[in-house]
């Protein structure tokens, strides 16, 4: 499906002018899109948290300065990245899901790992908090591409290695527990399978044990059953599973088309919980209407077109892989949270990349970026 | 690619129907969480006499409230607080560093303290306004006005119920805030304006009330009784212009620590309880036999002290008997036997049927909660021996208030009437309810009704109610001397001593109940009741004069 199409073409020197013009303007779709919405995120974060900041820390600033902590190294890390040349990310792949891997299990390790919420999914290194699930996912996209640009998911036993890691990934962050990320993470991959390649008869094996799974998953924990049902019909428990959608409800229905203004939200006193995070969303649509919601998916979907061109672009298969592994990591959470707050999907706790308060997502998805825009620079 | 595009059109659909679609709805329901609405309360309606004398009314008092999180200087506020309201600094200081949102600090405050504290600049002072229940002439009228509770709701007597007239239409303030209900700074805020309530008028009279609970007060004293009672009514009406009972309490500072004993205290027994009447019920009896016809002054009853039914000797009152009288010399001597003998005559059916007539097995249907209603033996039951006590009142029990109202008709003419305590509740918009006093259905003729006045006209002229005799004004009554039953037995020393009273005999308009229980020492109605009524017609006459 993605064979190099334009390999050949390149050796007309007007064609290489066109192309790296081109690729030019798809980095830049991708830096663009990067800045604004981090951007953006801190000044949403602020509008969404400075009154429960205050109330409890005594600064509303507390969570925009912590953001910042995450933005500025982000933003060198993106230059650092950027230097790299992505045949070194090719090599290291397989220690950094190594790596992944020994963090996602270290989360269970007392003393470092750090529950809120009723979850373990954070390191506490005194210093820093952060979660290894955001580097996993990224750390398996590489080696994911590593493995199919030299084995193509074509024949069963090539697919051996590439399951284990992707189980072995899933199960650490299963456990923890998080589901939305596991789902996430999950579809991601098999975008990432099936864009290299993957046999048709596996596609449909894969999405019937998706279908048989996913009700297991979900009628093991109670929680999520209780979930599933609070998505259907909100106002049946308004006060304790409905509680989060309903809240995110009022904040997009008060609104409306255009939004009550900037800063202006009334659900971010304390009715609508993780405002500042998983349902920052729900107060840009309050505060920017569903006009400013639009706007901001608008973003997002240039920088995955973009990651997609990119991808698209690159005649060596890893490259062209890592480019659509990352992309897809980008667009499936994007979607996946968006989905949560607008109801489409029962309630889930997922950031929106780049604009959700949170240092280490901030800087995986920078770093993600520069990856993309690295990819999309002929050497 | 395709995929993606998709799924970005699914949630933006998504988004359109919460966010523009069904926004309005959603609005509307996230605008109640928005607002902490606070009750303004509205001001509670006067009650007054029919004269317009206020005899419950509102002041505003304050309740003092602090918020811990806007006091920064918690030393300095708790040393002010604590000065002005009389607080133990300690105590004050230690609630004010509390992780509590908001304590109280003290309520029902006189505007002066609340303004002391405001002025003292005390940061994180918070004030709502109370309005409390005010009685200027307090231990007065006690079981008729009844009292209020904190949220000044009536809990007993014409404050409760004519609550819903008198309590107006609280208003609210909607005041912008967050989850849990602290004001926003920038907060918009909503007044909605509520109603007054309407003052309520009494039929009942200041000075004659007065006068009443003052004879009340002093039969109490001398008799050293249990409880007494009064009423006096318009016996054409049903007005009723005074109801006095003791023991009773102070309406400004009702006791509220013994529940029991505050709800004995406060329940109107006039109108709750029953009695065994005595022979006050000769009024009805006699009112029956006349109206039957079995009446005339030839007729001669003969009293040897005890008259036998079905085999069961039962005594008169006096053991040496009456010898031979007329019906009307019967009335004057309050003799038993003469009453045995009518009620007998008139048959179980006859009695029965005029007793209901008179209302005296049901509720009169005055305004106050708690009427209690008579009992009687069940006609299918009743035998000779209880018919002929019932004839001179035992073996029934009656409400004071249900005799008074069937005394009124035996004497007015024989109109049935309805005791009220209320003669009109007026708003700023008008009257709202006007009591439509008034006479009621027949139930006995003129000259039945004549020819009663006067035998009880001679009841004090001449027989036991001598004491209720009043210079210059004809007073006709009955007194009444029941004994108590206690568990089923008759109490041995212990009596109801009554005596019902109108006036002026030649043309009634007021009649009076007057009863003391368990008076000590004397007992008899014509000895302890009798000259109180005598005492409240010549006073009350005076007044209205």
């Amino acid at each position: 499906m993605f064979r190099p199409v334009f390999a050949d073409a390149c050796s007309e020197p007007n064609v290489t002018m066109s192309v790296a013009r081109t690729a030019k303007r798809l980095r830049l779709m991708v830096l663009i899109p990067t800045l604004i919405l981090s951007a953006f995120g801190m000044l949403m974060i602020y509008s969404a948290s400075s009154y429960s900041a205050e109330l409890d820390y005594g600064d509303s600033l507390f969570y925009v300065k912590k953001q910042l902590l995450g933005f500025l190294p982000g933003l060198a890390a993106m230059y650092g990245i950027y230097k790299i040349k992505p045949e070194f990310l090719k090599k290291i792949s397989p220690a950094a899901l190594v790596i992944s891997l020994a963090l996602l299990a270290a989360v269970f390790i007392p003393g470092l790992g750090q529950t809120s919420y009723g979850a373990t999914r954070w390191i506490n290194l005194g210093f820093i908090t952060f979660q290894p699930s955001e580097i996993a996912k990224f750390a398996l996209m590489l080696f994911l591409a590593r493995i199919y640009s030299t084995y193509p998911p074509v024949k069963l036993k090539y697919l051996l290695l590439p399951l284990s890691a992707v189980v072995a990934v899933l199960a650490l962050i299963m456990l923890e527990p998080n589901m939305s990320i596991t789902l996430s993470v999950a579809a991601a991959a098999f975008l990432l399978t099936f864009a290299a390649g993957l046999n048709k008869k596996y596609i449909f094996a894969v999405v019937a044990l998706v279908a048989v799974l996913l009700p297991v998953l979900i009628l093991s924990e109670p929680y999520r059953i209780r979930r599933m049902l609070a998505f259907l019909d909100p106002w049946a428990n308004p006060r304790a599973e409905g509680y989060q959608l309903i809240q995110s409800y009022y904040a997009l229905g008060s609104g409306g088309f255009f939004g009550v203004g900037l800063f202006n939200s009334r659900q971010k006193y304390l009715f609508l919980p993780f405002a500042e995070s998983d349902f920052i969303f729900s107060v840009i649509g309050e505060e920017l209407g569903v006009i400013g919601c639009i706007a901001v998916l608008a973003v997002y979907a240039v920088m995955i077109f973009a990651g997609i061109k990119i991808a698209l672009a690159n005649t060596d298969a890893f490259r062209r892989l890592a480019a659509f592994g990352i992309t897809a990591v980008i667009a499936v959470q994007t979607l996946l949270n968006v989905a949560v707050v607008t109801g489409a999907v029962p309630p889930t706790g997922v950031p929106l990349p780049y604009v959700s308060a949170g240092g280490t997502s901030l800087i995986v998805f920078m770093c993600a970026s520069a990856a993309l825009m690295r990819l999309g620079k002929p050497d | 690619m395709l995929l993606i595009a998709f799924l970005f059109t699914a949630v933006v659909a998504k988004l359109v129907y919460v966010g523009i679609v069904n926004a309005d709805n959603l609005r509307v329901k996230a605008l109640e969480q928005w607002y902490r609405d606070v009750p303004l309360k509205a001001e509670r309606g006067e009650i007054l006499d029919r004269n317009g004398t206020v005899l419950a009314a509102s002041e505003t008092r304050y309740t003092l409230y602090a918020r811990p999180v806007s006091i920064k200087n918690k030393q300095q506020a708790a040393s002010i607080l604590s000065e002005i309201l009389e607080l133990d600094y300690e105590k004050l200081y230690e609630k004010l560093n509390s992780r509590s949102s908001e304590i109280t600090l003290k309520r029902g405050a006189d505007k002066e303290t609340m303004l002391r504290i405001v002025d003292s600049g005390t940061e994180g002072i918070y004030v709502s306004e109370d309005i409390v229940r005010v009685y200027p002439y307090g231990d007065f009228m006690t079981q008729v006005l009844g009292f209020t509770n904190t949220d000044t709701d009536g809990q007993t007597g014409i404050e409760s119920y004519y609550n819903a007239y008198l309590k107006g239409n609280d208003g609210y303030v909607l005041t912008g805030a967050d989850l849990v209900g602290r004001e926003l700074e920038d907060g918009e805020t909503y007044y909605v304006e509520g109603t007054r309530g309407a003052d309520v008028y009494l039929s009942l009279d200041y000075h004659i009330q007065s006068i009443v609970e003052n004879a009340v007060e002093r039969a109490m004293l001398t008799h050293s009784a249990k409880a007494v009672a009064a009423i006096v009514m318009n016996c054409n009406t049903g007005e009723i212009l005074a109801l006095a009972e003791s023991p009773s309490f102070d309406l400004n500072n009702v006791p509220r620590d013994d529940v029991q004993a505050l709800l004995e205290a406060a329940r109107p027994k006039i109108v709750s309880d029953v009695f065994e009447p005595g022979s006050t019920f000769k009024i009805i009896t006699s009112a029956l036999a006349i109206e039957a016809g079995l009446v005339n002054d030839k007729k001669s009853y003969y009293c040897s002290g005890s008259m036998s039914v079905d085999g069961q000797k039962i005594r008169c009152w006096r053991a040496i008997g009456h010898g031979s009288q007329t019906f009307a010399e019967g009335v004057k001597n309050s003799c038993n036997c003469v009453f045995m003998s009518a009620a007998l005559e008139l048959g179980a059916e006859r009695f029965y049927e005029g007793i209901s007539a008179f209302g005296l097995t049901k509720k009169t249907g005055i305004d106050m909660s708690g009427e209690g209603s008579g009992l009687i033996i069940p006609l299918a039951s009743v035998k000779n021996v209880d018919l002929a006590r019932i004839g001179f009142g035992q073996a029934v029990a009656v409400t004071p208030i249900g005799l008074l109202a069937a005394s009124a008709a035996a004497i007015n003419g024989g109109y049935k009437i309805t005791p009220s305590l209320v003669a009109k509740i007026e708003n700023e918009s008008g009257i709202l309810f006007s009591a439509g006093a008034g006479k009621g259905e027949r139930i006995l003729s003129e000259s039945t009704s004549a020819t009663l006045r006067a035998m009880l006209e001679t009841v004090v002229l001449e027989g036991s109610g001598k004491n209720a005799a009043v210079e210059g004004i004809r007073v006709g009554g009955k007194t009444g001397t029941a004994q108590k039953y206690e568990n089923g037995q008759i109490a041995r020393g212990k009596y109801i001593s009554t005596f019902i009273g109108f006036a002026p005999a030649e043309d009634p308009e007021y009649i009076t109940l007057f009863m003391v229980d368990e008076p000590v020492g004397a007992y008899y109605g014509g000895v302890v009741a009798a000259p109180y009524v005598g005492e409240i017609y010549t006073n009350m006459f005076a007044y209205l004069q």
